[in-house]
């Protein structure tokens, strides 16, 4: 379960984060890249974020490349896995961002025009949500509004997506819908659920990174972007 | 007398029109006051939500446009009207143009690089010789708070007329530095280290991915190419830390980077083993 509370005095192993609370108030988070401490009295809370912030503060966006290419038509829901970071929290302050495990960013699209963002690989399945054995990703569905292709991955603005849960804890993303273009693959964040029998989970304000955007929560990136040449050690 | 006679006739002028000076001076303040009370609060509504090279251009331009329309409307009592201006400034101008052509020029290069943005206020950039941050772009400079803490301020013509590199307008940025390993290292090990170390490196994207490949051959060492896209804005912290972790990273896997070596080959040792006979001989004659 990624939402919970933890009290001074224990401590914690969540997605590869470490977490300390001592009993003098000192709540010590660690992950892979750096610590955080801060005084605090009384019960800290946590629970899943879109993983905008750590270890860098550098988009909104996610980049899932899916493991094999797929073949997509409109209308069609596909299912992925998506990464997420712990916030941890007092009230409604937030006292630390985790990120599990190790990050990766990408390039999407052309150097000039593309856009950076957080780089996570997944299986992806047409219709129904994949099994989930990894308990620090959430459950994310594109759908298909228009266009047919083959596809090798979506990104999306992961800032202004919503987080959904189900009665076992699964983390859901909200609905992302794909536009398949001439030259471009476009993705809008909506804020609706992806299936029916999902609790919204309150979030701790998420913040976005202040990039401008007259139209923030969409993404649109060239199509059949080269991937650049690399030399494999 | 003269003196008196024209100091006198000047009192009477204004004396004449002190109604149309008062409004005259008092159009000019009230033109100050809006023109600061409109940047202020454009200040707090716009100036936070778009970004400074948009903003300071916009600001700019209204600000010194109400001015501009005060100091017109101020002269309308005296019975001096826009065209009337125009034509007279069709004059003078030629006249202020040939007094001021670097300062019009400036001007005429401003209009161009607010129009052209080929470097905006925030953006990191290099002109001519000066590298730093563009803090403003006003309307005769540009201002650069270089890396070292120096604001420069270079005439918007130079500016205009100057290669300007932006570090800014690309996505990434590559890193690219070499590293010397020894001639009896395993290459290929050395290059797999390097490449695992840069995959699990969060300052290395993924795509562009990264580079290892032996550049050349040395005197000391055989040298490794390392090329890295990173966020532009990470650009500086990654290529530190790339650096100062490689080496770690290269020492923990068993890969020396060597010292500059010198290896000298002795032809012959003959005069030495002379030199000792020698002696030999020097010190047992009788031998």
């Amino acid at each position: 379960m990624l939402v919970g509370e933890i009290t001074p005095g224990t401590s914690l192993s969540l997605c590869g984060a470490r977490i300390i609370y001592s009993e003098d108030g000192v709540l010590r988070a660690c992950d892979e890249y750096r610590c955080e401490e801060v005084y605090v009295e009384g019960v800290v809370g946590y629970r899943p974020a879109p993983p905008i912030h750590s270890p860098f503060r550098i988009s909104d966006a996610v980049y899932i490349e899916f493991d094999k290419k797929i073949l997509v038509n409109r209308g069609d829901v596909i299912w992925a896995h998506a990464p997420l970071e712990i916030v941890l929290y007092h009230k409604n302050s937030i006292l630390a961002r985790l990120a599990p495990g190790k990050v990766k960013y990408t390039l999407v699209g052309n150097m000039i025009e593309g856009v950076i963002a957080r780089y996570a690989k997944s299986k992806v399945a047409r219709g129904f949500p994949l099994e989930n054995k990894d308990p620090c990703m959430a459950h994310i569905a594109f759908y298909i509004a228009q266009g047919e292709d083959t596809i090798r991955g979506v990104p999306f603005n992961a800032a202004y997506s919503h987080l959904y849960t189900d009665n076992k804890g699964t983390i859901f993303y909200s609905l992302v819908e794909v536009y398949i273009k001439d030259t471009i693959i476009e993705s809008r964040t909506t804020s609706k659920p992806p299936m029916e029998g999902l609790e919204r989970l309150k979030q701790v304000r998420a913040g976005r990174t202040g990039v401008f955007s007259l139209t923030a929560p969409v993404i649109a990136v060239e199509r059949g972007w080269k991937l650049w040449p690399s030399l494999k050690g | 007398m003269a003196i008196a006679q024209g100091l006198e006739s000047i009192g009477d002028l204004i004396a004449a029109n002190i109604t149309k000076i008062a409004s005259a001076i008092v159009t000019i303040i009230v033109g100050v006051i809006v023109a600061y009370v409109v940047r202020s609060s454009m200040r707090r509504t716009i100036g936070t939500r778009i970004p400074p090279y948009i903003y300071r251009p916009v600001e700019n331009l209204v600000f010194y446009s109400i001015l501009i329309l005060a100091g017109i409307l101020s002269l309308y009592p005296f019975g001096l009207s826009l065209s009337s201006l125009l034509v007279a400034g069709g004059f003078a101008g030629i006249i202020v143009g040939l007094a001021a052509q670097s300062s019009l020029g400036n001007i005429i290069s401003g209009v161009f690089l607010v129009v052209e943005q080929p470097l905006r206020v925030g953006d990191p950039v290099m002109i001519g010789d000066i590298a730093g941050e563009v803090v403003d772009v006003r309307v005769l400079s540009t201002l650069i708070r270089t890396w070292d803490g120096y604001l420069v301020r270079i005439p918007n013509q130079t500016v205009f007329n100057s290669i300007i590199t932006n570090y800014s307008r690309t996505k990434a940025r590559r890193i690219d530095f070499i590293v010397g390993v020894h001639y009896k290292t395993d290459v290929e090990k050395a290059i797999k280290t390097i490449r695992e170390y840069l995959d699990s490196n969060p300052y290395c994207l993924v795509n562009p991915s990264p580079e290892v490949f032996v550049d050349s051959y040395g005197d000391s060492s055989v040298t490794i190419r390392i090329r890295c896209w990173t966020p532009t804005k990470l650009w500086y912290p990654a290529k530190i830390k790339l650096q100062t972790e490689l080496k770690r990273t290269l020492e923990e896997n068993g890969i020396v980077i060597p010292y500059p070596q010198l290896d000298l080959h002795l032809k012959s040792v003959e005069p030495v083993i002379r030199i000792e006979l020698k002696e030999r001989e020097e010190k047992n004659p009788k031998r």
